[in-house]
C-alpha cells in the first residue's frame, strides 16, 4: 500500500536502531519513515518503549515484586498483541516475546533467589513430606523464639525499639 | 537448672561472636534441594543430619511449649491490674531461662550437625545464613522506609 511512497518498509531491527538514543539524528531517519505512516508509528512505539524503560531507575526496578514483574510482562505481551498485524509484524511479536522473557528472567534473578534470602521456597516446601513440613515449621518457630524475635512476644508489645519499623507478620513465616 | 541456664546466658554474652556463629538457615535446610546442592551434601550426610534432628525433636517441642506457656503466664501477670512487681520480675527470669534452655538445645543440635559437615561445607552454610539475614534486614529496612 505505502510501498510506493519511497523505498521499502523498515524492519523492526532498523526501527529499533533508529529509536535508540543518540543514533536517531534527524538526518539519519530515512525519507521513507517520514512519509510512511506505518513505519513512522512503528518508530514512535519503539521510542516510547525505550523512554519507559529508561525512566525506571535501578532502585525502582530492585523494589519491584515478582507480581509487579508478572503484571508488566502481561501488559507488554498485551501491547504487542494489540499492535500485531499479519506478515511483517511477526518479527515485532518475536522481539516482544524476547523482551518479555528477559523481563521475566530479570525479575526472577532480582527478586526470587529463595535459597539466598532464607525465605522458604514454596515449591521446595510443597515437595516436602507432611512430617518434613511440620519439622520445618517447628525449626522456624524455635529459631524465632530462641532469638527472641517473636513478633507477638512480650517485649515488642511492651515497647517497640525506637526507630525500628514494626515487624510484619509475614516476615516470620 | 536455673543456675546452669543463667551461666549459659552469661557465656553467650561473653562469647557473643562465637555464639552467633553456629546459627544456620532456618527450617529443614538439609531437605531443601538447592541448599543441599549449594553446600554439597551427600546422601549419607543428609541421613546423619536428619538423625541428629530426630533425636533433638522431642526436646525442642517440649522446650518450645514450655517457653510459650511461661510467656503466656507472664503476659497474664503483666495484664493483671494488681500485679506484684517482684512476682513479675521473677516471671521474667523464668521466661528468659526457658528461652536460654531452648537456645541451648538448638545450639547443641547445630554443633552435632557441624561435626557431620566438612569445614568448607560449614562455611558455605554459614555464608548462606549471613546472606539470608542481610537480605531479610535490608527488606525490613526498605519496608520501614516505604511505610514512613
Amino acid at each position: 500500500m505505502e510501498q510506493s511512497i519511497t523505498g521499502r518498509h523498515l524492519t523492526e531491527d532498523e526501527l529499533l536502531r533508529l529509536a535508540l538514543p543518540g543514533l536517531a539524528e534527524p538526518e539519519a531517519v530515512p525519507p521513507h519513515v517520514l512519509q510512511c505512516g506505518e513505519c513512522g508509528r512503528g518508530l514512535e512505539k519503539w521510542k516510547a518503549a525505550l523512554r519507559e524503560l529508561a525512566a525506571e531507575d535501578e532502585a525502582a526496578l530492585a523494589r519491584r515484586t515478582a507480581d509487579e514483574w508478572r503484571s508488566r510482562e502481561v501488559a507488554t505481551l498485551a501491547a504487542i498483541r494489540r499492535s500485531g498485524a499479519p506478515g511483517a509484524r511477526r518479527r515485532r511479536v518475536a522481539w516482544g516475546l524476547g523482551l518479555a522473557a528477559s523481563l521475566l528472567l530479570a525479575a526472577l534473578v532480582a527478586t526470587v533467589r529463595p535459597w539466598e534470602d532464607g525465605a522458604p521456597d514454596l515449591a521446595e516446601v510443597a515437595a516436602l513430606s507432611g512430617q518434613d513440613r511440620a519439622d520445618d515449621a517447628l525449626l522456624r518457630d524455635v529459631a524465632v523464639l530462641a532469638r527472641g524475635e517473636d513478633a507477638g512476644g512480650l517485649w515488642n508489645s511492651l515497647a517497640p525499639v525506637p526507630g525500628e519499623p514494626p515487624v510484619p507478620e509475614e516476615e516470620n513465616l | 537448672m536455673k543456675r546452669s541456664a543463667l551461666a549459659f546466658c552469661v557465656l553467650l554474652t561473653l562469647t557473643a561472636p562465637a555464639a552467633a556463629s553456629p546459627d544456620l538457615p532456618d527450617g529443614k535446610w538439609w531437605k531443601r534441594p538447592r541448599v543441599a546442592a549449594h553446600v554439597g551434601l551427600t546422601t549419607d550426610q543428609t541421613r546423619q543430619i536428619e538423625e541428629i534432628f530426630v533425636r533433638s525433636r522431642g526436646r525442642l517441642i517440649d522446650l518450645k511449649a514450655d517457653l510459650e506457656k511461661k510467656q503466656a503466664d507472664l503476659q497474664d501477670a503483666i495484664d493483671d491490674p494488681g500485679a506484684d512487681r517482684r512476682a513479675v520480675a521473677q516471671q521474667i527470669d523464668t521466661v528468659e531461662n526457658a528461652r536460654a534452655e531452648l537456645q541451648k538445645a538448638r545450639a547443641l543440635m547445630f554443633l552435632d550437625m557441624k561435626r557431620i559437615l566438612r569445614p568448607e561445607q560449614w562455611e558455605r552454610l554459614r555464608e548462606l545464613q549471613v546472606r539470608a539475614r542481610r537480605t531479610m534486614e535490608e527488606r525490613r529496612r526498605r519496608m520501614g522506609k516505604e511505610r514512613r
